[in-house]
């Protein structure tokens, strides 16, 4: 399989002028004081053809920043950078012609103008045929559901409709790849749940890699397979998803179900089990299995008690994500 | 890994687009439009009385030019006004603000052309419009065509339009780059807008200034988005063709800078946000 990103010792550092508020004017503006910002920070991974990578990390991390150096946006410092076998910086324009992007904040498209324009548009900016343009177009409009307001106006679209839009044009010329910066940004439930089932349905169908970037844990769980975590720059964990609730899970929650026949709650008295609730007819308990193991709390459960059902949950994505930033 | 080309002989077609969806926009909300082209003769009416007193109280022409002849050229300049390129520095200065222009870099364009082409297509339908009503203005106010119209006259207009136009953009992108290294260029916007404004005779026209002022406009890139300007000044005939060498000229040394300054802005480009 090809590798269609490959990044070798990215580095990039941002430098800029500081004021000094001790100096005047004239020496501000002719002798700076200088402050450096690494923002990328000595990282390697790649990404094969059709991978589903989600790409996260707190404010500041250098996620966007990485993003910016893979489309050609930003140069890096140093490091060795290959996007579908191109050099961004130096091929910038072929690369563009390559690629889909999409800023969750910044729109792409025309404003004040139906949505068909800026499909019209891209077809050029994209040089693509008339024929293959209205086969692409007319697929993407099935699929991501715009038919119902393609003749309106830009600025009249829900943020929900304006987004799926927005991916829509990025994918009009089939970039193998596309690069999404919180992509669902703002989004209610059911507007990022259609997003996600786009993006997973344009992976399948077209076998497009995905590189996203997201603060949302539903965005990672449901489109992306393999997860990279960095902070402050430097990758603090890569692995399939699945892995990255696994390697971090050191919680998990017990919900039972007491019935009705008990007279008293439980009594559980371990290290490492807080009770969330705990009631003669039910309880919550949460158990770090790095000091308590489910088998153990299972045991003091079933023993003296009767139960009517019992269910053991990993903690939401969300909270492990936020356990990592916090930690490293 | 296989990946598509840019093909040269697209850009045409890729610009072209550009410039009728922006056409398309300005013509999808006529309404700013009509408000702005319909203050061009309230501002012209103004000139016209102006002038028509001072040269009254004078009672010669001065270097050839009347009050018939001040008030057409100032009439010019405000029509003009919509075929140059100050809108331009306000735009890409809040797309490197705001940083949206994170998503144009990364499209299969040059970015600057790309600007170039949308603000062509904004100006355009401003600037037929504003010409269709202005026209029939100054020939039932302001007394009909200057005597010192020659046919000649128009395709050297023509020729100083298009020269000033471009002339206009590459000044206004250039005075832009600083904003890559210091955010905020709007003290340069300012310079060289009142001196466009000054020089290309927006209130007073070229001739009626001192000679010192005349050299400097025609021999610094201020003056010369606006040599159009200038089309019923008596000598006209014999120079617009040097004018629009020194258009030319100046087209030249201004897009080399652009061209050597932003792409060291490029690398040293720093997106908000990011």
């Amino acid at each position: 399989m090809d590798k269609v990103v490959e990044i070798e010792n990215l580095t990039k550092i941002f430098t800029f002028s500081v004021k000094n508020p001790d100096k005047g004017f004239l020496a501000n503006l002719f002798s700076p004081q200088t402050k450096s910002i690494i923002a990328v920070d000595d990282i390697s991974f790649s990404i094969e053809e059709g991978e589903t990578l989600a790409f996260i990390g707190p404010n500041g991390a250098g996620k966007s920043t990485t993003i910016k150096i893979l489309t050609g946006i930003l140069y890096p410092t140093s490091g060795h950078v290959r996007v579908l076998g191109l050099n961004p910086q130096k091929n910038r324009k072929q690369l563009a012609l390559n690629i889909g992007t999409v800023f969750g904040q910044r729109s792409q498209l025309l404003f004040n103008l139906p949505l068909t324009e800026s499909f019209e548009l891209f077809s050029k900016v994209y040089e693509l045929d008339r024929e293959t343009y209205k086969v692409q177009r007319d697929k993407l409009i099935e699929l991501f559901d715009l038919n119902e307001f393609i003749t309106q106006p830009v600025r009249k679209l829900s943020l929900g409709q304006r987004m799926r839009a927005e991916v829509a044009v990025a994918l009009l010329h089939q970039p193998p790849i596309i690069f999404l910066d919180e992509p669902t940004i703002g989004l209610d439930v059911v507007a990022k749940r259609k997003l996600r089932e786009n993006l997973k349905a344009i992976n399948q169908e077209f076998k497009t890699t995905i590189f996203l970037t997201s603060h949302d844990a539903g965005d990672i769980e449901s489109i992306c397979d393999r997860t990279i975590v960095v902070n402050h720059g430097k990758i603090i964990f890569d692995g399939s998803t699945s892995n990255l609730r696994r390697e971090y899970l050191d919680k998990k929650v017990i919900r039972i179900d007491l019935g009705d026949d008990n007279d008293e709650a439980l009594d559980l008295k371990r290290d490492g089990i807080k009770a969330q609730r705990n009631n003669k007819h039910e309880a919550i308990f949460e158990v770090d299995t790095k000091q308590t193991s489910i088998d153990d709390v299972l045991k003091d459960v079933i023993s003296g008690k009767s139960i009517e059902d019992i269910t053991i949950e990993d903690p939401p994505l969300e909270e492990i994500i936020g356990r990592i930033y916090e930690n490293k | 890994m296989k990946t598509n080309k840019s093909n040269p002989a697209n850009a045409i077609a890729k610009y072209l687009k550009v410039y009728l969806v922006s056409v398309k926009e300005v013509l999808f909300y006529p309404q700013k439009m009509q408000a702005t082209v319909l203050l061009i003769p309230i501002r012209v009416l103004v000139f016209l009385f102006i002038y028509d007193y001072a040269f009254k109280y004078i009672g010669r022409p001065i270097n050839g030019i009347n009050a018939q002849i001040a008030v057409w050229g100032i009439a010019i300049y405000q029509v003009l006004l919509f075929a140059q390129f100050r809108g331009i520095f306000r735009t890409i200065s809040e797309e490197i603000k705001n940083g949206s222009l994170e998503t144009q870099l990364n499209k299969p364009y040059e970015y600057l052309f790309y600007k170039f082409w949308e603000h062509l297509g904004k100006g355009s339908p401003n600037f037929l419009v504003s010409l269709a009503v202005v026209l029939p203005f100054l020939l039932l106010f302001v007394g009909g065509v200057p005597d010192t119209f020659r046919l000649t006259n128009l395709i050297g207009f023509l020729f100083l339009v298009l020269g000033g136009t471009l002339v206009s953009a590459a000044l206004y992108i250039l005075i832009i780059m600083p904003a890559f290294w210091i955010e905020d260029a709007q003290p340069l916007f300012w310079i060289t807008d009142k001196l466009i404004l000054v020089l290309g005779g927006a209130f007073v026209p070229l001739a009626l200034l001192p000679q010192s002022f005349q050299t400097f406009a025609n021999l610094t890139p201020f003056g010369a988005p606006m040599f159009a300007t200038q089309m019923f000044y008596p000598t006209f005939a014999e120079r617009w063709g040097l004018l629009f060498l020194l258009q030319l000229f100046w087209i030249a040394i201004l897009s080399l800078a652009i061209l050597v300054v932003f792409s060291k802005a490029k690398l040293k480009m720093s997106i908000n946000g990011g």
